[in-house]
């Protein structure tokens, strides 16, 4: 049996659970969603699959996000992916990279298009993530960094035999598929841009008022998860 | 290293087929393997990848093997003749990414032309077998066919025969349930709705019943024939027509996790490969001490960099001395 008491968070997770309702006061209905879903998972290992072509850029492009940072910010320094998952008690996270020597965190994000890189803000969940890095790694600084980086070739061919499909031209011959195929080819290569403007950089500050915050929510939170009863949702 | 492989590794950087059809090394390469008939060769690979677009992203010494091997079994790489074709396909890569390279393809015409030149087939014929036609279903004292007894236009499977000129003959049969189940196994384009498999269904399932049939056992293969049906389908590695890799078989998913693991050995490889500070290498080993394969990495930088200021000071000493 799960003692849900001393059940810590992913910090992926707290933006979810900081939402209130529109009292501003209570769990709000995102909140209870997640708790819901954290439920399923941790008690019976089920849980929804998550989109998996922006999911397999993310993972395979990670190394190259860094390596964009590191150019652009370190002066080409090799930058270490952290690999530790901290944990304090209430929450656990595992940051992209940490820089003790100067006592930063920065959280690579990889954009699927540019739409997305150019819509990527400091929304809630990143800035509740960041939040949440701060205090387990004792640090005063945060930055999300998306950046735009080029489309492994196997996803671009995904892309590809899916317009052939829709297209119904299974040979990809037709003027029309040749025309779209470019047009694919050229929104997911980015090489062309430059550098710098391929990587964003927004920093957030500790505020260790938000660390009180998330506890008084996380233990509403864990009293909940002990409370809830699945066979109300039947 | 054989003077194959060393033409292979020096052209391996060229990046277009002109250049590398106007390289020294390959020149003259050619002309020791097709003699006079190398420009002509020449002309017509150059010809065969600018008439495909894909083709022409191809590796080039990936088309060159492919059209070599072509060339030494004989067979004209004219589409319109269906002998042999040379084809655009996307190779995995260990890192997960893709490459375009050439693959042979060997000809359901193409293959029986084989037969009929190593001198020992009298005949040599596949056709359709449709319903009705097949009046014995014994796999084991062999099928029987009549092929006045056709009932519908619905094919149920297909039929390879040969007889030798010894008198010796032989008949194989595939229903069409398994020969597609073949093509699905065999074509990663199948699998996913579209190739030739899925255009030319009739051509492939031909082609495959007869390949089958006479690497099954039965048919005397004459050394060319053997070479077309080991070539068939395959990425050709080298000049001489025998290194083969098959990227039809290989399986199409992708490890994500290791995809992005040797992404980040190369990152880590290339970023120190510029670093000499071994202080600097020593501590980020330290950062890195929950990973060995990393720190090995970094370990052998260091051990370079020891190796090359011991060259350095000793050869400082002799210039003193």
């Amino acid at each position: 049996m799960i003692d849900w008491s001393k059940y810590e968070f992913r910090c992926s997770s707290l933006g979810d659970i900081m939402t209130n309702d529109r009292s501003g006061k209570k769990m709000g209905q995102t909140c209870i969603s997640k708790l819901i879903q954290i439920w399923w998972k941790e008690m019976y290992d089920v849980e929804k699959p998550l989109s998996t072509k922006h999911m397999e850029k993310g993972i395979i492009c990670e190394r190259d996000g860094i390596d964009l940072l590191s150019r652009l910010v370190y002066d080409g320094e090799y930058l270490v992916n952290n690999k530790t998952r901290n944990q304090n008690g209430f929450i656990s996270g595992e940051c992209d990279v940490y820089r003790k020597d100067i006592g930063k965190i920065h959280d690579t994000k990889i954009s699927w298009d540019v739409e997305t890189f150019s819509k990527a803000d400091m929304s809630k969940t990143y800035e509740w993530q960041g939040i949440g890095y701060m205090w387990l790694w004792d640090c005063d600084e945060f930055e999300l960094n998306p950046c735009l980086i080029s489309t492994p070739e196997h996803l671009v061919m995904d892309e590809l035999r899916r317009l052939a499909y829709y297209m119904d031209d299974a040979e990809g011959t037709s003027d029309k598929y040749l025309e779209m195929e470019l047009q694919i080819q050229r929104s997911m290569n980015f090489e062309r841009i430059p550098e710098e403007l391929r990587l964003k950089r927004i920093p957030l500050k500790r505020d260790k008022s938000k660390e009180d915050d998330l506890i008084i929510r996380i233990t509403e939170c864990r009293k909940w998860l002990s409370n809830f009863d699945p066979k109300k949702l039947i | 290293m054989s003077n194959i492989e060393k033409t292979n590794q020096s052209v391996s950087k060229t990046t277009t087929i002109k250049g590398l059809m106007s390289s020294e090394t390959v020149k003259e390469k050619l002309h020791d393997l097709l003699g006079r008939n190398a420009a002509a060769f020449t002309t017509s690979v150059i010809q065969i990848a600018s008439q495909n677009d894909m083709l022409a992203k191809a590796d080039p010494t990936s088309i060159l093997n492919a059209a070599m091997t072509a060339t030494t079994l004989n067979l004209p790489l004219n589409n319109s003749i269906g002998h042999a074709y040379i084809v655009p396909f996307n190779e995995k890569q260990k890192d997960g990414s893709y490459k375009v390279k050439a693959q042979f393809i060997l000809g359901a015409k193409g293959l029986r032309q084989l037969a009929i030149r190593s001198g020992q087939f009298q005949e040599l014929y596949a056709k359709e077998v449709y319903e009705g036609q097949k009046i014995d279903d014994n796999s084991f004292v062999g099928y029987r066919f009549d092929w006045s007894k056709k009932v519908s236009d619905k094919i149920i499977g297909y039929a390879s025969y040969f007889r030798l000129n010894n008198g010796f003959e032989n008949l194989y049969y595939m229903s069409a349930e398994d020969v597609e189940k073949h093509g699905k196994k065999y074509s990663q384009t199948y699998k996913k709705g579209f190739g030739l498999w899925k255009t030319d269904f009739e051509k492939m399932a031909i082609k495959t019943i007869v390949k089958l049939h006479l690497n099954a056992g039965e048919a005397p293969l004459s050394i060319e024939m053997q070479k077309g049906i080991s070539a068939d389908q395959a990425i050709v590695n080298d000049l001489e027509g025998e290194d083969f890799s098959y990227p039809d078989n290989k399986e199409a998913t992708i490890d994500i996790d290791q995809a992005a693991r040797v992404k980040e050995l190369n990152a880590l490889e290339m970023n120190i490969s510029e670093v000499s500070d071994i202080e600097h290498l020593e501590s980020l080993q330290s950062d890195l001490s929950d990973d060995e394969e990393m720190c090995d990495i970094i370990q052998v930088r260091i051990e370079e960099l020891k190796k090359n200021m011991f060259t350095d000071t000793t050869a400082t000493k002799i210039d003193k001395k």
